[in-house]
């Protein structure tokens, strides 16, 4: 039998299908766990280096959209994965804010390791963090 | 930011089943999915995320050794040649 001819395909393009497959369903039982967690797995490498926080969450929105949850559409993934995904373009004297938002302050430097140190508003302190860990001025009310 | 093509490239479908098997509970046994088109996936208990986060830490710290590993072998075969 001749094999179909490898084709690369975007992340994005791998979750649709995943999704496909699922609703396919080719077994009984358990179609969601199968395809919602490779796509897990493999987000879970892909996205290896993020932060903890943000990997859980990119991992999560994936399985949500693989399986059929009806409030993760093909739309919310990408933009979850493009805004969860995206480094901030950061540079001395911005204005950050911390994922929670109870901490913000101002750049004082960026590191040659791309960690970023900030003074702290709230209590003066420097303070080293990956860029990740921030949100830009954009985001603060 | 990096993505870790390498690793993605190095998981295993033995890697996926462990994660599959662990996150069983949360996903619906029947295809309701095919049958009524809106799937089903429950919310993360403490439990689950506690969970999910160790196997997530594992996975990567297994598939990172798994890459170094494969990276080791093929520079020796490199080296022979």
């Amino acid at each position: 039998m001749a094999r179909a001819p490898k084709k690369s395909l975007t992340f994005l393009e791998v979750i649709e299908h995943l999704q496909k497959f699922h609703r396919r369903a080719p077994f009984l039982f358990f179609n969601g766990n199968t395809f919602a967690e490779l796509g897990r797995g493999l987000s879970h490498a892909l996205f290896a280096d993020v932060m903890a926080i943000r990997k859980k969450q990119l991992a999560s929105l994936v399985a949500h959209f693989i399986a059929g949850v009806p409030e993760v559409d093909k739309k919310a993934l990408q933009t979850g994965l493009e805004e969860l995904s995206r480094i901030e373009d950061l540079s001395a004297g911005d204005r950050v804010t911390t994922l929670k938002k109870t901490l913000s302050g101002t750049i004082s430097r960026i590191n040659g390791d791309g960690s970023i140190v900030w003074k702290c508003d709230q209590t003066g302190a420097f303070i080293t963090g990956s860029p990740q860990s921030l949100l830009a001025q954009r985001f603060l009310k | 930011m990096k993505l870790r093509l390498d690793l993605a490239k190095a998981l295993r479908p033995g890697d996926v089943l462990k994660l599959a098997e662990a996150n069983s509970n949360r996903y619906c046994a029947e295809p309701v999915f095919s049958k009524t088109g809106t799937g089903k996936l429950s919310p993360t208990s403490t439990e689950d995320s506690a969970r999910d986060g160790a196997l997530s830490t594992a996975l990567i710290r297994k598939i990172t050794r798994r890459v170094k590993r494969n990276g080791k072998s093929s520079k020796k075969v490199t080296d022979l040649s």
